[in-house]
Order: structure tokens, then sequence, then C-alpha cells
């Protein structure tokens, strides 16, 4: 667009700059086609296997096919029987779930001195309550292994759970910080100036501004929680199967369609957590955070 | 003048507990929990890498034992490499994309935010399965080869480093993607438009221009991809089924297999180091870049 509106600027006559003209469009085209290719094919790459998995989901056959053969819900209707298959996926919901109560608490609550006041090593204890993110969760869920087998402690869902908010809490911290930092302080003045204590200051006006940002972190809090595997790998008695880990074994022994129905399920959860981040803070804030 | 005359202000007084807790408070139960429950155990793996059963005192025997072992130096190599030629590719798919997203409009922007968070927060080990299914024998890979006439045979592309090449740069690529954008949108395009109508060519003024001036968005991007690589467990685990050992590999091995904690914390203290090395490497480019080239 823009080499097009320099070339009717530019003077015409000249045969040198006709050739240059051309060459340019040209360039300008091949610039725009391959930027495309590439683009397209990576968001093509991208989505592939969230496609594939759900196709082979809804198979007809005993194996799993792509394209399937014949569609058929049955290996979702199977996962109701499949005993072990629910047990691990109510306690995976029950880790989860206490794990985000858990990480909602502490990190609502973290993200207040984080953005509002002033203290000396703030930053430097940003960078530490981040730091879960960063280091691989391999190496913590060792480490967390080592440190619950020396102070004596038996592996239990507890320990599972205390390891699995060390690993979320970041998520809840940030995107709380996040939307407490694109409030306006002078809301607070105001309710305070017409009379509100501070607690009414928090509850009434400063509170339901953070349910977005608190339910987005929450969110990405869950379904991390709910989908851990490495550390659930360290820490979880090996008779005390989660469902990541069961998932793990499933596909590890036999490529089973049940394992893609479970794979499906898991996609959706994905699913509605990008829908819910969208509707609640919009994806093109959320990159920003 | 009355007594009450000084107080006299709009705050009304505050409520007694503010007395007692200050605002910043509020970050120690969180904080306490981390570094009871996360920075205590990691001083413990390091502690426990340079010690050494029988042996009395700190010691270097663990690191002279795993860094002079031919496998361990091959292991720890393989794991380099496939960490940079992973991050080189999604530099590659990621870097276009990237650039369209800042030149398209909104519905486009959600679109590509969405395709690109879907696979963030879907399992990994749901997305290693698919590439199970997408690389296997009978795979869309090899059914289009053969379909097309390009191989007579499918290609062994399923437990092979190939496969797990390939698995891995869609694992990565949306930790490419969300630096780049980042950074990317920062910029102003009319400084690339002025490039152009000044004589460059639209290819020259995307490498001379956008390109360097994406810099930090390329560091950021190329830190996380490189350092999520080198530590990822899942995939080459299950994409590469056995047929190679990474560095996640081995800690996971010598920790649950074989029991041996000193050797498990020892390679993962040298993950980390290496992992580390890369971050800091890449930083003082980024610093080189905004006070070298560009900022010159």
């Amino acid at each position: 667009m823009t080499a097009m509106r320099r070339e009717a600027a530019a003077p015409s006559g000249v045969a040198g700059v006709g050739a240059g003209r051309l060459r340019g469009r040209l360039g300008h085209a091949a610039f725009w086609t391959v930027m495309w290719a590439l683009g397209l094919g990576a968001l093509l790459y991208l989505l592939l296997p969230t496609l594939i998995i759900v196709a082979a989901s809804l198979t007809a056959s005993d194996y799993i096919a792509f394209p399937p053969h014949g569609l058929s819900v049955r290996w979702f209707v199977r996962l109701w029987a499949l005993e072990e298959v629910r047990v691990a996926a109510g306690r995976s919901l029950l880790i989860a779930l206490a794990a985000t109560a858990i990480s909602v608490v502490l990190g609502v609550a973290a993200a207040f001195p984080l953005v509002r006041s002033r203290f000396r090593g703030r930053e430097g204890l940003n960078a530490f309550l981040m730091s879960p993110l960063i280091l691989p969760s391999l190496v913590y869920g060792l480490a967390a292994l080592m440190f619950v087998s020396a102070i004596g402690v038996p592996l239990s869902i507890p320990v599972l759970v205390l390891s699995h908010v060390a690993v979320i809490v970041p998520y809840v911290i940030r995107t709380t910080a996040a939307s407490l930092s694109l409030l306006d302080p002078h809301l607070e003045e105001a309710a305070r100036s017409l009379g509100a204590n501070a607690w009414n200051t928090f509850l009434r006006v400063v509170l339901p501004n953070l349910v977005p940002g608190i339910a987005t972190g929450a969110a990405f809090a869950f379904i991390s929680s709910f989908d851990n595997l490495t550390v659930s790998l360290f820490l979880a008695d090996p008779r005390v199967e989660t469902l990541p880990i069961r998932l793990f074994a499933m596909i590890n022994f036999d490529l089973d369609p049940a394992a893609a129905a479970i794979s499906a399920v898991l996609v959706t959860l994905a699913f509605a957590v990008v829908v819910l981040a969208h509707w609640a803070i919009g994806l093109t804030r959320i990159v920003r955070l | 003048m009355t007594p009450d005359g000084g107080r006299r202000g709009p705050s009304p007084r505050p409520p007694r507990w503010t007395h007692h807790l200050r605002l910043w408070q509020l970050v120690l139960p969180a904080s306490l929990f981390l570094a009871v429950y996360f920075a205590v155990p990691l001083v413990m793996l390091f502690w426990w890498s340079f010690h050494a059963p029988g042996v009395a005192g700190l010691t270097l025997g663990n690191f002279h034992k795993l860094l002079t072992d031919a496998f361990f130096l091959q292991t720890l190599w393989l794991s380099v490499r496939l960490s940079l030629e992973v991050t080189a590719v999604t530099l590659v798919l990621g870097f276009p994309l990237a650039y369209l997203y800042t030149r398209l409009g909104p519905v486009w922007r959600v679109s590509i935010l969405f395709i690109t968070l879907l696979p963030l927060l879907t399992s990994a080990v749901v997305r290693s399965f698919a590439w199970i299914v997408i690389l296997g024998k009978q795979g869309l890979i090899n059914g289009a080869l053969v379909a097309s006439g390009l191989v007579d045979a499918p290609v062994k592309l399923l437990f092979t480093l190939d496969g797990v090449r390939i698995a891995l740069a869609q694992v990565q690529l949306p930790f490419m993607l969300l630096p780049l954008i980042n950074a990317m949108e920062q910029l102003d395009p009319s400084l690339e438009t002025a490039a152009v109508s000044l004589g460059a060519s639209q290819a020259r003024a995307f490498f001379r221009v956008t390109v360097p001036l994406s810099a930090p968005g390329i560091v950021a991007g190329a830190i996380l991809s490189f350092a999520l690589t080198i530590s990822a467990f899942i995939t080459p685990a299950m994409v590469g089924g056995g047929s190679f050992t990474v560095m996640p590999t081995l800690i996971y091995q010598s920790a649950i297999v074989t029991l041996d904690w000193t050797i498990a914390s020892t390679t993962a203290f040298i993950l980390l180091a290496v992992a580390l090395l890369v971050v800091w490497g890449g930083m003082a480019i980024a610093r080189r870049y905004r006070y070298g080239p560009a900022g010159g």
C-alpha cells in the first residue's frame, strides 16, 4: 500500500524509474507472499495437534485413526465406565480446586503491596514471586521430593496440593497485580472522601474491579494444576494417580481411543479458559501482562 | 484554638487495625510460603549436588564424575543442540506471524492470540499424544507423503530426533510468539514506511529496520524458548519413545528409576547452570543491541 502511494507521487517518464518501480512492486509482492506463507503456516502448525486429537477422539473404530473411521461418541461414553480414569479425574479436580483456592488467597493478598506500596526490595521480591514460572518444573519436582522426604513427611494429597500452589501462585499474582495497576487510585480516594472506611472501600470499590483479573489468573492456575504432570510424577504416591499421570501411562502403553477422548476433554477445558480470559480481560491485553 | 484544631482534614481517622498492620505485610504469606516450599527445596537440591555418599564435607566429585563421562557429555550436547535448533525454528515461524499481527486488524489479532494461547493451555501430554498420532506410520504426514507420491514407503518420524524436533517446536512456538508480539507492538510502523519511501525495498526495510528494533522481543522469546526446551521432559519422552536421552530424561531416570538422588541433583544443577548461562548471554546481546548498532 505504502509502496503504491510512493509510486503515485514519484515523477514518471524516466525509463530507469519504471524498471525500478516494477522491481519494487515484484519485491513487495514476494515479500508479502513469504510473510503470509510463513505466518499462515505457523497458525496451521499451532492448530494442527488440537484438531487431530479432537477428530481422533470421535472415531467409531477400536483403534486411533486419522481421518476417523466413522463418527461416534462411544469413546466418551466408555470413559465413564473406566473406573481408574474416573477416580483419577476426580482426584485431579479436587487437587486443582484446592491449589487454586490457596493460590487466590495468597496471590491476591500479595498483589496489593507489590502494586501499591513502596518498600525496599520490592522489585527483587516481585522477581522471587514470579520465579516458579521460569524454573523448570521437573527440577522443582525433584527438589520438592527431596525436601519433603528430608523433613520426614510422607507423600500425600496435601503435599501434592502445596507443591502445585508453589508452581501456580505466580499466575494469580501477575493478573491481579496487572488489574490493580490499571485501576485509577482516584476511585479509592473518592470513596474514602465520601465516607467509606478502608474495608468498605476495598470490598465495594476495589475488589469488584479486580474480579476479571483474579478470575483469569485463577483459571490459568486451575488448568496448570489440573494438567500438571512433571511435579506430580515426583510427588504423587505411586498408588495415587492423577489424571495426567493416568493419561501418560495409557498413551505409553497403547494408543487407545479412550486416551484421545480424555485429551479432547482437556482441550475443551483449555478452550473454556481462553474464552473466559478473552471475555474477562481481552486477549490483546493479556499479552501485555 | 481547640485541641482538635490540628486534626482538621479531609481524611477520617484510619481504622485501628491499620496501626498495627501495614499494607506491605500482605505480601508475607505468599513470600513465606514460597521461601519454605520453593526456595528451601532448591537450596537442598544444590546442597545434595555438592555431597557424595561416604565423603565428609563438600565435594566437587559429582561434577567431576559427570563432566568426564562420555555418555553424560553426549546427552548434554544433544540437549543444547536440540534446544538451539528448536529455538531457531520457532523464531523463523514466529517472527512473520508476530509481524503480521502488528499489521492486521482486531479480528485477526484476536484469532492469532486465540490460536497461540489454546495450545499453551493444553496439557503437554495431550499435545505430544497428538504428535504421536500425526507422525506415526499411518499418520497424517506419512499419509500425505505417500499419497502425493513423494515417497514409496512411510518415513520413520515417530521415535526419532526429527519427530521430537517437529513436536517440540510446536510446543514452544507460543513462548516465542508472545514476547515477540509484545515487543513488536510497541514499534512505530511508520519507521518501516519511512524506510520504504526513502527508497528501500520492502524486504530491506524489514531486515534493516523492523528486525533490529525487535531485538528485545527476539532475545526474550529465544531465552524463554531455549530454557523451556532444554528442560522439556514430556515431549522427548513420549515422541522420542526412549530412542535417545536428553538431560531431563536423565534427571527423571536417576531420581525415580535408579534412585540416585546425588546424580539427579547434580544433573539438575548442570541443567540450570547451562540455562542460566544462555539467559545471561542473551541479555548481554540484548544490551549490546540497545546501546550498540540500533542506538548508535
